[in-house]
């Protein structure tokens, strides 16, 4: 099916008629979790409402991640093969990504004043999602200042791959860092150890954000690769050559 | 082949007369106003020493990766290297040695007489000159690396910090950590095991990474 | 002058074949189909901005065409563009901050060729600006080093743009001289040009370029 899927165009029409299919469970999905997550959820005991960012919060982290993540096969795929679906793809994740990437800071953000009383802390986490926040301005940055599209793919997918051996790099150093400086007062959201009405609308809202991500992925790719073909279609060449031997 | 290469470098950045000396201004003078703004006591400084040492070796090296594709790849040659058989790697390593020559050194050798301003005691200076030697590798690689992917855009300065700058901060964090856990018998603690491992990593990662942009650029 | 243009034994053969050349994503060209061998002048005629440029450019080698082949053969044996072309864009690529003699010796250490540097430089008469830093060299001198340049590669095909430009009629004389005395010796030679010179008496080839 990969192989099928590979070639562009064909690409192009399995998402025009299957992206709406995704867009209509990523709102059902969002509806429903919505509902858990503001309504049947009980508050917090110490955090009362607020605690409900949270459910804006981790779910926009881990999209950031997996978005990423993603980034980087495509990104492989595209270095590799030369593919330019893969280039497509790869344009069309790290847009979402950078917006889910701002979200987890900006819901952090707020979640952390009302929560912890502060609007930002330079610990491991916060720092290497900032971080993150950057490379990815840097990869966008890429696209839009190369004109020239394969070299632009190129170049990018390059610095997506190098950006992803460093991201670790990048939160061992700064965990490591805090750990000698201040310790980590950001309580560890990912424990195992949460309540069932709690888990349920986290993963009821991290599924949608995911759905939502993919839907915005395939979106992504159809308009490029129609951009694509409108830019094949134009391209009249501006001179023509005669060869006279003498 | 390489030698070549780095040895016309350095022949041309000597004889530029001055833009070698532009990131040891910028050095000097950051050094100098960042001393000023924060009140110019030697007990509020002596603490921060290594810290402004390190930031502003890291900001005036930021400076100076422009240079370092942009004139051989406006000129030509860089073409012409191509059309000689030099592989991009071997450019990219020639360009991160002579780099290293002509930016980082003026700045290393720099750093007694600033620390010595700046109040820092004798086994203090030794240590952050270690850690910044260190460091160079990954300072350069990773300079050289945005430089070969900004090559072909003019204004690229802007971009070519906001690309280096999450990889020189695993340097920066290390470079002091492990300034705090050096003691007067070694200077070897597990910081600065970190510190080597980066810039390897720099090396094996940065380079082929270079080469492969640089590559890119020529095509 | 002899050691300076080796004979060239072996034949040589540029195969271009239905070559289309873009510009970022921008078509300049299609359907450019040609064979050069040795002994060949190929001149590259057409208007400022038409591209020429990006076509030479594509033939040795440094740009990449979008369609097409061009394939280099030595004695029926494919090699890479690096193993034969000598090119000489419109502009000079001298550093200069370099001396004359620092400049050529670089470039011919490039390609093995060290040996050669004193001859070059008394053949193209560059020898009493031995010292003098390439930015302090007339047009027509640093035209000379140029062809210095070009000839110290030791390479078969030599591609040149604009080679007339800003010469005087002896700096003329001396790029015919050179580029005869290479094609006699089995060389290649492909130049783009709006000056019309000697050289067009031992064309084998014209490509003209012309607004679609």
């Amino acid at each position: 099916m990969i192989n099928y899927l590979a070639n562009p165009s064909r690409f192009l029409k399995f998402s025009k008629n299957f992206s709406p299919f995704v867009g209509s469970i990523t709102l059902i999905s969002l509806l429903v979790a919505l509902y858990y997550a503001l309504i049947k959820s009980p508050p917090a005991e110490e955090h009362g409402q607020s605690v409900r960012m949270m459910y804006t919060h981790v779910p926009a982290a881990w999209c950031a991640l997996l978005a990423y993540t993603s980034l980087t096969v495509a990104s492989m795929f595209s270095f590799i093969w030369r593919h330019p679906l893969a280039d497509s793809a790869a344009k069309s994740i790290a847009k979402p990504g950078l917006a889910f990437t701002f979200l987890a800071l900006l819901t952090g953000s707020l979640w952390g004043k009302p929560a912890w009383g502060t609007w930002w802390q330079w610990d491991g986490r916060m720092t290497s999602v900032l971080i993150l926040f950057f490379i990815y301005i840097g990869y966008l940055t890429v696209w839009s200042i190369i004109t020239e599209r394969k070299k632009a793919a190129r170049l990018a997918s390059i610095i997506a791959m190098v950006g992803f051996i460093n991201i670790p790099i990048i939160k061992f150093s700064v965990d490591w860092w805090n750990t000698l400086h201040q310790p980590a007062s950001i309580s560890s959201i990912g424990s195992p150890g949460l309540p069932f009405e709690i888990l349920t609308p986290l993963l009821l809202m991290t599924l949608s954000y995911s759905l939502f991500f993919i839907w915005l992925v395939m979106k992504g790719i159809e308009k490029d690769i129609t951009k694509m073909n409108i830019q094949n279609r134009k391209n009249k060449p501006l001179a023509f050559t005669e060869v006279e031997d003498t | 082949m390489i030698l070549n290469l780095i040895k016309r470098d350095i022949i041309i950045a000597s004889r530029s007369g001055g833009s070698v000396l532009n990131g040891l201004i910028f050095f000097c003078l950051f050094i100098a106003l960042a001393s000023i703004s924060l009140g110019g006591t030697s007990n509020v400084l002596k603490p921060l020493s290594p810290a402004l040492i390190w930031l502003a070796i890291v900001f005036s090296t930021m400076l100076s990766y422009q240079n370092i594709f942009q004139e051989d790849y406006k000129d030509g040659n860089l073409s012409q290297l191509r059309l000689g058989g030099i592989s991009a790697l071997n450019i990219c390593i020639a360009k991160s040695i002579s780099f290293s020559i002509q930016s980082i050194l003026p700045l290393i050798l720099s750093v007694p007489i600033v620390a010595i301003l700046l109040n820092m005691p004798l086994s203090e200076i030794k240590t952050i000159i270690a850690t910044l030697i260190i460091a160079t590798p990954g300072l350069t690689v990773y300079g050289v690396f945005s430089s070969a992917i900004a090559a072909k855009i003019p204004g690229g300065s802007f971009f070519i910090v906001l690309i280096t700058s999450p990889f020189l901060i695993p340097l920066l964090i290390f470079g002091l950590e492990s300034m705090n856990s050096a003691s007067d018998v070694s200077i070897f603690n597990s910081e600065l095991r970190v510190l080597i491992g980066l810039s390897l990593i720099a090396i094996a990662i940065g380079l082929p990474a270079s080469a492969a942009a640089l590559k890119t650029n020529m095509e | 002058m002899k050691n300076l243009f080796p004979l060239i034994k072996k034949e040589i053969r540029i195969e271009i074949n239905d070559v289309s050349v873009s510009r970022g994503n921008q078509l300049l060209f299609k359907n450019l189909t040609s064979t050069i061998t040795n002994h060949d002048v190929v001149i590259v005629r057409g208007d400022n901005g038409i591209g020429k440029t990006s076509l030479l450019e594509a033939i040795s080698g440094l740009l990449t065409y979008s369609s097409g082949k061009i394939k280099f053969l030595i004695s029926e044996k494919r090699t890479s563009f690096e193993n034969l072309i000598a090119y000489q864009p419109s502009s000079s690529y001298c550093k200069t901050l370099l001396t004359t003699n620092e400049e050529l010796t670089f470039w011919a250490n490039i390609h093995n060729n060290s040996s050669l540097v004193d001859d070059i430089l008394k053949f193209v008469n560059l020898q009493g600006v031995f010292n003098l830093q390439t930015q302090s060299l007339s047009t027509g001198q640093r035209k000379r080093l140029e062809i210095a340049k070009v000839i110290i590669t030791q390479k078969p095909i030599w591609i040149f743009d604009e080679p007339y430009a800003g010469m005087d009629d002896n700096g003329v004389e001396l790029i015919d001289t050179v580029l005869k005395e290479h094609i006699s010796r089995g060389g290649i030679v492909i130049l783009a040009s709006h000056k019309h010179t000697k050289i067009e008496k031992i064309q084998t080839q014209i490509i003209n370029m012309k607004a679609s």
